[in-house]
């Protein structure tokens, strides 16, 4: 992507262009944090929309890949706290699907463990660690959710050790 | 140099720090015991974290939707209130138009409504019904006078006693 680059009547093929590009990434990250793929999808769709108006209209995007990963981060932010608010023990309803393999079991529950952990997180906490899990350094980390750079260090840890202590808690009897 | 933080560390670990600090900082955790084994301790948290983390990446990627661009379609988990409200999106000159009828409907009924009492009166007192008034113990308005006595003729009262003179 060219910097700053201002489509007008091309913009809807720009856009098909990132989306192909980057529909892994952001969908990934979707499906960490939403743990549901249609949701997932709907987020990315969204995201790749406001991109789309974005160039057809508001102020040039100089980064393309960080622009993107900080709508989303944006998005699942609100997505998150509404789920909280209106679900908050979402994880024991997520779907059990039956398996005839032993692995394929302990897979699941591990899997889900994990996702009743990060549940227990604060919104703000389960984006960093998603960000962090896709290797991002800490100034797009800082660019995606608005922290300061000098605080993301800080906050990371934080939010390992909040999420260690949640699978400490889960795997006790 | 000193002990290293919680934050300094967790930099380290993540190769945040400028060559010239992460080589002082190597060389304190040959140094310090304490460090050392914080340093390996957080390493072994981030590395179980990543590891646990990446379980919950999807076992295949999906398709890519074809995109649409028209926005009708996208959001569909949390649409906005007013589409969850109404079902559909509510366009602005619309809703204001929607307004603009309702208040010009309120104004009409409350002039109605305020001119149908006397009429009312009127037509009923002239058909021998008795008129209907409506009655109300609140004080609208007070307007403050002033006591005019010049007029006044002093009753014979046992109790009360006024003449024209004193009363000035």
């Amino acid at each position: 992507m060219e910097e700053g680059k201002r489509p007008d009547s091309e913009g809807a093929d720009l856009v098909e262009v990132l989306y192909k590009e980057y529909f892994p990434t952001i969908y990934r990250l979707g499906f960490r944090l939403l743990g549901n793929s249609e949701q997932a999808l709907d987020l990315t769709q969204e995201v790749f929309l406001k991109l789309y108006r974005r160039l057809n209209g508001g102020p040039p995007v100089t980064e393309i890949k960080g622009w993107l990963y900080r709508t989303a981060a944006n998005l699942s932010y609100d997505w998150l706290r509404r789920k909280c608010r209106f679900q908050k023990i979402s994880a024991s309803r997520l779907e059990r699907t039956e398996k005839d393999v032993e692995q394929e079991l302990i897979d699941a529950e591990a899997i889900q463990a994990v996702r009743e952990a990060l549940e227990q997180l604060p919104p703000r906490d389960r984006i960093l660690l998603v960000l962090y899990l896709d290797e991002l350094s800490y100034d797009e980390i800082s660019n995606a959710t608005g922290f300061r750079k000098s605080s993301v260090g800080t906050f990371i840890s934080r939010a390992i050790n909040r999420l260690a202590k949640e699978l400490e808690k889960g795997e006790k009897p | 140099m000193k002990c290293l933080s919680e934050k300094m560390l967790q930099e380290y670990l993540d190769g945040e720090i400028p060559k010239i600090q992460r080589n002082q900082m190597k060389l304190h955790l040959t140094e310090c015991d304490r460090c050392r084994q914080r340093a390996a301790s957080l390493g072994a948290t981030k590395d179980l974290i990543i590891h646990r983390l990446k379980l919950l990446d999807p076992a295949e990627m999906p398709t890519a939707r074809v995109l649409n661009l028209t926005g009708e379609q996208s959001g569909q988990a949390h649409p906005p209130f007013f589409r969850r409200f109404f079902g559909r999106k509510v366009r602005m000159p619309v809703a204001a138009a929607a307004m603009a009828v309702l208040f010009i409907a309120g104004l009409s009924l409350g002039w109605i409504l305020h001119s149908q009492p006397s009429a009312l009166a009127v037509s009923s007192s002239e058909e021998g019904f008795l008129p209907l008034y409506i009655a109300s113990n609140k004080v609208v308005m007070a307007l403050p006078f002033k006591l005019d006595l010049t007029d006044y003729e002093p009753i014979n009262h046992p109790g009360l006693i006024i003449t024209q003179e004193e009363s000035r």
